[in-house]
């Protein structure tokens, strides 16, 4: 096994795991929505200014600062997240002592090789649950898969022009690097690492819960393969096709978006045009059993 | 505005990716991103090495191993025991002394790419 295939592997399980858990999420549980109305594009214009400036921002903290940062974010997505799956008297605990778990991990065991797997471990449990709540809260609270894929197709810009003309992302993930809470998902084994970061995923999470929201099951399955193809496995296997993507070699997958941002904009517009070529269902079944017994 | 945010955001890149020097002292080694300058040494038993992180951004977990795997090499001195040697961001770390003459491998945990060769040879 090379490099390549171990970050292929890690990737699409990060990226599918991510995506999977947001729509059986968004299909059990709903959160309490803060009393801000109905996020939109224009909610979505806002995180895309917070995602330009951030990682400038972020670069020029001192680590103690980015770690402190880091742990409010994790604290309070974990804790949207878990409000409505996990009762107080176990959430209370449980979100302290898994970032306290992965701060220790990371000062104390990270010179061995079940330490470093313990490390991934702490963080990808931290960075999945935080990006499962955190993209069903913006899915719950009104977005749909136009905007989100529209969101997307902007973030490729976005991650070409900082990835491959001004390397700010791959500087952001070499920041990271052997940090507490690394804001992404990977896992290191036998030599070889990968992983792709929090902004990809929650993006990912994002677009599958809001296809499931919009189209039902055949949206989840056009968004778990937009997913998997162009959000995990072609930024994956890009460096072995072009030194364009290979961007240090400590196996982060950037420019992830520059591959799904068009992916997504055609799957949703293809699972738009595909519905309206969809027989109307009976009217019984469009009004649903209540309204037809009125 | 948006024009000012582009060209604050592009200098701080830039500020962020200057290359480190990589001019080095003997018993000296330095660290950048993703490679250890040089990346291998010759020192006389009972000899130390530094180690200095010259990276930008980048922490390393050094450890006795290659390609980011822990390999035992008995007569190489202590890397730190279960947390490695951890050196953020402009730290140093000098080792203990490489007594026992022979060859011996360093690396990073977190780097695979990162491999130092230290040639231990007997003192006259």
């Amino acid at each position: 096994m090379n490099q390549t295939v171990f970050q292929a592997l890690v990737v699409c399980t990060g990226a599918l795991a991510t995506a999977a858990l947001a729509v059986a999420y968004f299909r059990r549980v709903r959160l309490e929505r803060p009393a801000v109305g109905t996020f939109n594009s224009r909610d979505l214009t806002i995180l895309f200014a917070f995602i330009v400036v951030l990682p400038a921002f972020y670069l020029v903290l001192p680590g103690v600062v980015l770690t402190g940062f880091l742990v409010l974010t994790f604290w309070s997505a974990m804790s949207i997240a878990l409000r409505p799956v996990l009762a107080a008297r176990w959430r209370r605990p449980l979100v302290p002592a898994l970032i306290a778990a992965d701060i220790a991990v990371t000062y104390t065991l990270l010179g061995t090789a079940h330490g470093l797997v313990l490390y991934w471990v702490l963080t990808d449990a931290a960075v999945l649950v935080a990006a499962v709540g955190v993209s069903n809260l913006y899915v719950q609270g009104g977005l749909t898969l136009r905007p989100v894929a529209m969101f997307a197709l902007a973030l490729a810009a976005y991650d070409a022009f900082f990835s491959l003309v001004v390397p700010l992302t791959p500087a952001l993930a070499q920041a990271f690097e052997g940090r507490p809470l690394n804001a992404s998902i990977g896992f290191a084994y036998h030599g070889y690492t990968a992983n792709i970061g929090l902004g990809d995923l929650l993006l990912y999470g994002m677009f599958a819960a809001a296809a499931a929201k919009g189209f039902g099951r055949r949206g989840v399955v056009v968004a778990l393969a937009t997913v998997g193809l162009f959000g995990a496995l072609a930024p994956s296997l890009a460096p072995l096709v072009t030194s364009h993507f290979d961007l240090g070699g400590a196996g982060f997958v950037v420019p992830a978006q520059v591959f799904f941002g068009p992916a997504a904009v055609a799957a949703a517009a293809w699972l738009r045009s595909s519905e309206r070529r969809l027989p109307a269902p009976p009217v019984a079944l469009r009004l649903g059993p209540l309204e037809v017994a009125r | 505005m948006r024009r000012l945010l582009v060209a604050g955001a592009l200098a701080l890149a830039a500020a962020a990716c200057t290359p480190a020097t990589a001019h080095v002292a003997p018993g000296a080694i330095a660290m950048d991103h993703s490679l250890f300058r040089p990346a291998s040494a010759t020192v006389v038993a009972a000899s130390r090495l530094t180690f200095t992180n010259t990276s930008s951004r980048a922490v390393h977990v050094l450890v006795v191993g290659t390609d980011a795997h822990i390999r035992s090499e008995p007569g190489a001195p202590a890397f730190g025991g279960s947390a490695g040697v951890r050196t953020d961001v402009g730290r140093s770390w000098t080792s203990g002394p490489w007594r026992t003459p022979g060859t011996y491998h360093v690396t990073c945990t977190l780097h695979p790419s990162m491999n130092l060769t230290v040639r231990v040879v007997p003192s006259t």
